[in-house]
Order: structure tokens, then C-alpha cells, then sequence
């Protein structure tokens, strides 16, 4: 409900609860106590920290470094589309980030995962220092104008201070703890926003008075719903958007009794909301509606799922940027 | 601003004709996930995606999040309705495992770390 009234509003909690699996299941047990309380709290939210710009299906191309110093790692590099990578809710944001550590191999095998706080001191308190972490710009998004999406600059300045999660080189398996609950996540997402699709398509075919209907005797006005064709349309999301729900939720109250690394082997109810989206897109985009957001945003919404798809490995909205 | 209006009908009936809840609820330690209850958390969150996130989709559409000297803006009454989240205890939803998760709900005293209380079960569908 909350994804299909606001989605890009939604896809902040939708990140910090990524993050939080993701500690859980992996952090150590000091840093759970420490720091997750704050995430949970929602005092902090949790973004994700996996693309950068040569290295976007192919993670393992990925040129973040971290160097040990102490208990903790200066990490460098450049993240884009870093969803809600900045923003002003709340005073702090823990980035989780992917980075090669000195000495390890090319490829996704030499990949770790570290989390890096936004502002940091000893004790992680409101009256933190800024850690070494530059919100460059904000992409121009097709859609979803509401979600900032940051590239984020690590290190400008000798490197940002994260700590490891977990053991070295296990990263990209970790991460992956944040990825399948994205993905899932996401897969609902198209529930949501089918639902959201209908409801705009079906409201405005009852108020749209065009045409008469085949079945129509003498004059007289009539709304599009009247049309076969139209009514036919509006069925087939509906029909859709139920069976996807009817999946998703299945599915989820499976999933709730596995731990977060074995959930969600497949994401459902992606694929099927995705084209129910289209014809709602298709009934109602006349005129009037053309400046209107939902099919922009279904279809940045979309873009997001196909190509997550397609590389299986890695984030859940990549945005569809206006200037490719 | 373009209404939102909660499928909670349909939510119910594809939770108890497909997702089997009244069996989940029956399950030992489960108990708080009773149709009813689940069903009551998923009305106060209908409210919070009614009255307070959907009439700030709009406004998110038409005023972006911008970046102004190095910080994030984001859309008028985005951050108070991050807050209305917070302080409803809606951030629970996000977990529901580990101890300090527990520990930092004042109002979750639920002996079963798998299905914790309803609010954070419901809330799994409460998103979408």
C-alpha cells in the first residue's frame, strides 16, 4: 500500500530493510548491537552501494578500494545510482559498500563488503563528524522523480571510514543477502504499482466520455468503461494484479520461515505486473493524461526489474537515466 | 492529487484464500497473526498510505529531490511523513530477528523471533 500510494517515498524503507538483513544476517555480533538498533529505530536507513560507472552487470569490474588502518578501512571510489544515498530524514545514512581490498583478485571473488556511515565519531553519536563521503550530484530520472538517486564520492579526501562485514572476499555473497530482499521487494513493487495502475486506468474510464459502444442502443452519453475493448483491458490488469498478489503473498508467508539468505530463489509477481501496467498505460494515455506520471514511472519501474533480470546480479532500481 | 484508495479487500482475500493466514495464525508460536489482528494492523497502515503518502506523490513528482550545496533536498513533506512512519513504529517492519531488533521496540514482547508480532508480519504486506 505504502509502494503503491508513494513509491518514491517507499523505497527509503525499502533500502534500510535490505541493510538491516544484511547485518543481521552477516554483521558481527558487536556491530548488530551497536548499530542496528539505530537502523531499525529508523533514527539511521541503510542504502546500497554496488554500481559504478564501468562496473554495472559486470560487478566484478567494480575499482572501489578499501586499505586497513587500524580497526577500521579507508575506503575510494566512485558509486552511482546510490538510491536515497543522501537526503535529509534523518541525521545519518550507513552506506553499504562494495570494495576490493589491497592484493586481492580481479573479478567478483576479490569483492568485500564494508559499512560506511555518512557521519561517524567514536561513539556513532547525533553530534557526529562527517565522514568522507561526497554527494557528487542526483540523476535525471524518467520517473520517480521523488527518490533522490546519488552518485556518491568516497574518499575525496584520503579515504571514508568503514568497517568490514563479515569476513574478506565474501562480499558479493553478502550482499546478496540485500539484493534478494530487494529483489523480492521489488517484484512487490510491481503489485503495488499495477494496482495504483488500475485504479488510475479504471477511475478515469468511467468519467471519459467518448464514443458508443457496440452493445449501446439509441444516443446518449457513455464512458469508455462501456466499450468492450476498454472493459476488457481494465479486466485483464485486474485479473493480473490478484494473481500476482495472490502469489507474492503466498510466497512471502513462505519465505518468512527461512533465514533472509535462503528466501526469495525467485522474485515473484515482476514480470506479470510489468505488462499489466502497459494497458493501463494504453487506456487511459490520451490527451489529457499524457503529462500524467504512472506510465513513466511503471515504465522506470520496469526498466529497473529487466535489468536486474538480465545481469541477476545486482541492484534493485537502476534507474532509466532521461539523457540515454 | 490523484486518490489512492487501499485494496484492503483484495488484501484480505488473497491473505486468507492464498496465503493460508488462519493456518499461519494456528501455527505455535504465530498466534499474534491472527486474520483479525493482521487485518487491523493493515487498516492503520492503509491510513498512513491514504491520508499521508499518497497526496505527496504528486508534489514528489512535480518537485524532484534536488542537491543544493552539497546536501539533499527532498520534496516538501516527504521527511514529516518519514517521521509520521517513524513515530508509528512502522520502522519495526523492518526486522524481526535479532535481538537488538527486539530490544528496541518498547511494545514487541513476542516470544517467537520467527513470526514476531502482527504488526511486523502484517507489515511485510503493509509496503506493497
Amino acid at each position: 500500500m505504502w509502494h503503491a500510494a508513494n513509491m518514491g517515498w517507499g523505497l527509503c524503507p525499502l533500502l534500510t530493510s535490505g541493510a538491516v538483513e544484511a547485518l543481521q544476517s552477516h554483521g558481527s555480533r558487536a556491530l548488530q548491537e551497536r548499530y542496528l538498533p539505530k537502523l531499525i529505530s529508523g533514527e539511521w536507513t541503510g542504502t546500497m552501494n554496488l554500481t559504478e560507472p564501468q562496473a554495472g552487470s559486470d560487478v566484478g569490474a567494480l575499482r572501489a578500494r578499501a586499505v586497513p588502518e587500524g580497526d577500521h578501512w579507508r575506503i575510494t571510489g566512485q558509486k552511482i545510482f546510490i538510491t536515497y544515498g543522501d537526503h535529509d530524514f534523518t541525521d545519518n545514512i550507513i552506506h553499504l559498500v562494495l570494495a576490493r581490498t589491497p592484493a586481492r583478485p580481479a573479478g567478483t571473488k576479490g569483492i568485500s563488503l564494508f559499512w560506511c556511515p555518512k557521519c561517524w565519531s567514536r561513539t556513532m553519536v547525533r553530534s557526529a563528524r562527517a565522514n568522507d563521503v561526497r554527494t557528487v550530484s542526483l540523476e535525471h530520472k524518467l520517473g520517480i522523480h521523488a527518490s533522490p538517486t546519488a552518485v556518491l564520492s568516497f574518499g575525496d579526501n584520503g579515504g571514508a571510514i568503514g568497517w568490514m562485514i563479515g569476513q574478506e572476499i565474501r562480499g558479493m555473497e553478502y550482499m546478496f543477502t540485500m539484493m534478494n530482499s530487494a529483489r523480492l521487494n521489488v517484484g512487490l513493487q510491481g503489485i503495488a504499482i499495477s494496482e495504483r495502475a488500475y485504479q488510475q486506468a479504471r477511475d478515469y474510464a468511467k468519467t471519459r466520455i467518448q464514443g458508443k459502444p457496440m452493445t449501446a442502443r439509441g444516443s446518449g452519453e457513455h464512458p469508455i468503461i462501456d466499450h468492450p475493448d476498454v472493459k476488457r483491458m481494465l479486466l485483464a490488469i485486474k485479473t493480473r494484479t490478484e494473481a500476482a498478489r495472490g502469489l507474492a503473498y503466498f510466497r512471502r508467508g513462505l519465505d518468512r520461515s527461512r533465514p533472509p539468505h535462503r528466501r526469495c530463489r525467485g522474485a515473484c509477481g515482476g514480470a506479470g505486473p510489468g505488462r499489466s501496467a502497459d494497458p493501463a498505460g494504453q487506456g487511459v494515455v490520451d490527451r489529457s493524461w499524457r503529462r500524467e506520471h504512472l506510465p513513466r514511472r511503471a515504465d522506470s519501474w520496469r526498466h529497473g526489474f529487466s535489468s536486474k533480470r538480465r545481469r541477476c546480479a545486482a541492484l534493485s532500481r537502476r534507474p532509466h537515466r532521461a539523457d540515454l | 492529487m490523484i486518490p489512492y484508495s487501499p485494496p484492503l479487500n483484495d488484501m484480505q482475500f488473497a491473505l486468507e484464500e492464498v496465503a493460508a493466514l488462519a493456518e499461519i495464525g494456528a501455527l505455535p508460536g504465530c498466534e499474534a497473526a491472527a486474520p483479525d489482528t493482521v487485518m487491523a494492523v493493515l487498516d492503520e497502515a492503509a491510513k498512513l498510505a491514504r491520508d499521508v503518502l499518497a497526496p505527496l506523490n504528486d508534489i514528489g513528482d512535480k518537485t524532484p529531490a534536488r542537491l543544493e550545496n552539497g546536501v539533499v533536498r527532498t520534496p516538501p513533506g516527504f521527511k514529516e511523513a518519514y517521521r509520521t512512519y517513524v513515530d508509528g513504529g512502522w520502522t519495526a517492519c523492518l526486522s524481526n530477528r535479532s535481538s537488538a531488533a527486539r530490544r528496541c521496540r518498547p511494545w514487541s514482547r513476542s516470544p517467537s523471533p520467527r513470526c514476531g508480532t502482527p504488526r511486523i508480519w502484517a507489515g511485510d504486506f503493509a509496503h506493497y
